[in-house]
């Protein structure tokens, strides 16, 4: 689906990504971890085709991700950001409605309108239609984020790979919402979507990941696939941090305390 | 719209007005003075007021959408002041010109130098804006004050090496008014401008994506940067033409859309046309009372929008203010 080979990137003299490589495949759920600065999100912007590359390549479907029309890209990928200021104020629904935008020339179709509501009632945000987006809380603003990239991201089929990129999308929700969130991310990887999401909860990270890729000063210096333990010496070497390991008894999982 | 025709120096009745069409439908000539101040006066006056306001109303709101700021206006960043100057350049070498030179290129020269000016000071503005990383609001308007300056003293340049008539036109034609309204003017003008508007409704689903931000609205489809030239270039089309026949009228482009916004929202396909409609209606009210008040004498009617304009916005700022700080549910 994606294949990042030996990408660099570097603003001036600084190094923000160093000679990563990564595949992601189709249906895989992927977390990128690491330090603040450690690259994660410069890494994911690449992937998403906002930045270039300084060196190397980035293939999404065995094509230069730089060589994809705009309009062609959105409709094959989705991107949560972290941060949203808008300039001008705007209903929730119509803030879910410009993930459908690529998809109509005038005004939207049923299909269109149908799809908006769903994403709205799968993270639960219907009651929210009407408000104004300013007014919202931090929360509430990233469901209603989520749901404008899962409008956007629209129906999905095996055949059809889409590709979901999502930069710390919890990072205002509460427990019972981050589940939902991730949950719902992880639903489409069953129609073949991937999902590279950058998360900061290690427990999190091991409860939905397939893999985990850990990025220390723009390098990916540990690679953790579901089948493996994590270990006290790699949260050592990543986070800088003395953790505890535990087995989550009747779980194959680990949970990790610090 | 009728009052507008009606009322005058010279008053007209709905009895002239029927009888001119039918005598111009006719293929004859007015019957008398009424007509004529009717055909040939009036109605051309009235429509390139109407045009021009939602010419500059519907400016506003592009700009806006593309500067992401609600107090952008093509008074403020330059375009206006560009035009002007491109137009009073014109004004001074013209009558350097021979005559013939100065009929057949006349109409045409000053809205293309007013757009080569108005298209050469926004661009400005913009790239020196965008050169500041984050693009606020300070420094564009900071550098929206300098580019303005620069185009008001090439103006006043003009204005100085002018002889005598040029000078007063120029000085009139900064203030804004519609009193040399002619038929050649209207048809140019409202040619560009319905270009501009069928373009622009074609943008307005772009325009909502870019609310998020540049990059943002590019993960979501929109190409930002070929929106952005491609609207900066109509716009600035659109305005100088404007600009370049009936001179500078601030504050439609920001009053406006912030009217309109309060009223209706911010969503572009709604704001357009709205926009568009009350622009042409409040311009042609200010019209209207730049000529009734000392009449039979003009009030250049950038006065009269300026007036009435500034303290409205003061009071929208101040009502937008306190919304926010509630963060109001609906505004």
């Amino acid at each position: 689906m994606i294949d990042v080979k030996q990408v660099s990137f570097s603003i001036k003299k600084s190094v923000l990504v160093k000679e990563v490589s990564i595949r992601v495949l189709p249906g895989e759920f992927v977390v990128i971890m690491g330090a603040n600065g450690a690259g994660k999100s410069t890494l994911l912007k690449m992937m998403a085709g906002s930045l270039h590359p300084s060196e190397g390549t980035i293939l999404f479907k065995e094509k230069n991700i730089s060589g994809y029309k705009v309009e062609e890209l959105a409709k094959q990928r989705a991107v949560l950001s972290q941060h949203y200021h808008i300039s001008f104020p705007m209903s929730a629904r119509e803030m879910v409605m410009i993930g459908r935008y690529p998809y109509f020339t005038n005004q939207p179709h049923a299909a269109d309108e149908a799809m908006v509501d769903d994403a709205m009632q799968r993270m639960q945000v219907s009651t929210l239609s009407n408000r104004q987006y300013h007014s919202l809380s931090g929360g509430e603003a990233q469901k209603i984020q989520m749901c404008r990239v899962l409008a956007q991201m629209g129906y999905t089929s095996e055949t059809q790979q889409k590709l979901l990129l999502l930069d710390e999308p919890v990072s205002h929700l509460d427990i019972k919402y981050q589940h939902q969130l991730l949950n719902e991310a992880k639903s489409l990887c069953q129609k073949n979507v991937a999902v590279i999401a950058v998360l900061h909860d290690i427990n999190l990270a091991l409860k939905y990941a397939d893999k985990i890729f850990f990025m220390k000063q723009g390098s990916v210096i540990h690679t953790l696939s579901k089948e493996e333990k994590i270990t006290i010496g790699l949260l050592k070497d990543v986070f800088d941090v003395e953790a505890n390991v535990f087995n989550i008894p009747g779980q194959s999982g680990n949970f990790v305390s610090y | 719209m009728l009052c507008a025709i009606a009322f005058g120096a010279v008053s007209i009745t709905g009895g002239d007005i029927l009888s001119s069409f039918t005598h111009w439908m006719a293929g004859k000539k007015s019957a008398n003075i009424y007509e004529a101040v009717f055909l040939q006066i009036r109605l051309p006056r009235v429509l390139l007021c109407m045009i021009t306001g939602a010419v500059l109303s519907v400016s506003g709101v592009l700009m806006q959408g593309l500067f992401r700021n609600p107090i952008v206006e093509p008074g403020l960043i330059g375009t206006s002041a560009g035009a002007a100057f491109g137009a009073s350049f014109v004004f001074v070498l013209s009558a350097g010109m021979n005559k013939e030179i100065q009929q057949f290129a006349g109409p045409l020269l000053v809205p293309l130098f007013a757009f080569g000016g108005g298209l050469l000071a926004t661009y400005t503005v913009y790239v020196l804006a965008k050169g500041t990383k984050r693009m606020d609001v300070t420094t564009l308007l900071l550098i929206g004050i300098a580019v303005n300056a620069v185009g008001l003293s090439g103006t006043g340049f003009m204005s100085y090496i002018a002889r005598d008539p040029q000078a007063r036109s120029i000085t009139f034609w900064n203030l804004g008014t519609f009193s040399g309204a002619t038929w050649i003017q209207v048809w140019i003008t409202g040619a560009v401008a319905a270009f501009v508007f069928w373009i622009s409704l074609r943008y307005a689903k772009q325009l909502n994506t870019l609310v998020l931000g540049e990059e943002e609205a590019n993960y979501a489809g929109v190409d930002t940067e070929r929106l952005k030239r491609k609207i900066m270039l109509y716009n600035t089309a659109m305005v100088s033409v404007a600009t370049a026949f009936v001179g500078v009228i601030s504050f439609m482009g920001l009053i406006v859309p912030h009217v309109m916004r309060l009223l209706i929202g911010s969503d572009h396909k709604k704001l357009l046309p709205a926009s568009m409609i009350m622009g042409a209606l409040l311009l042609t009210l200010a019209d209207m009372g730049a000529r009734l008040i000392l009449a039979p004498a003009e009030i250049p009617i950038g006065i009269i929008t300026s007036l009435v304009g500034a303290p409205v916005f003061i009071m929208l700022l101040k009502r937008t203010n306190i919304l926010h700080t509630k963060g109001g549910d609906d505004d």
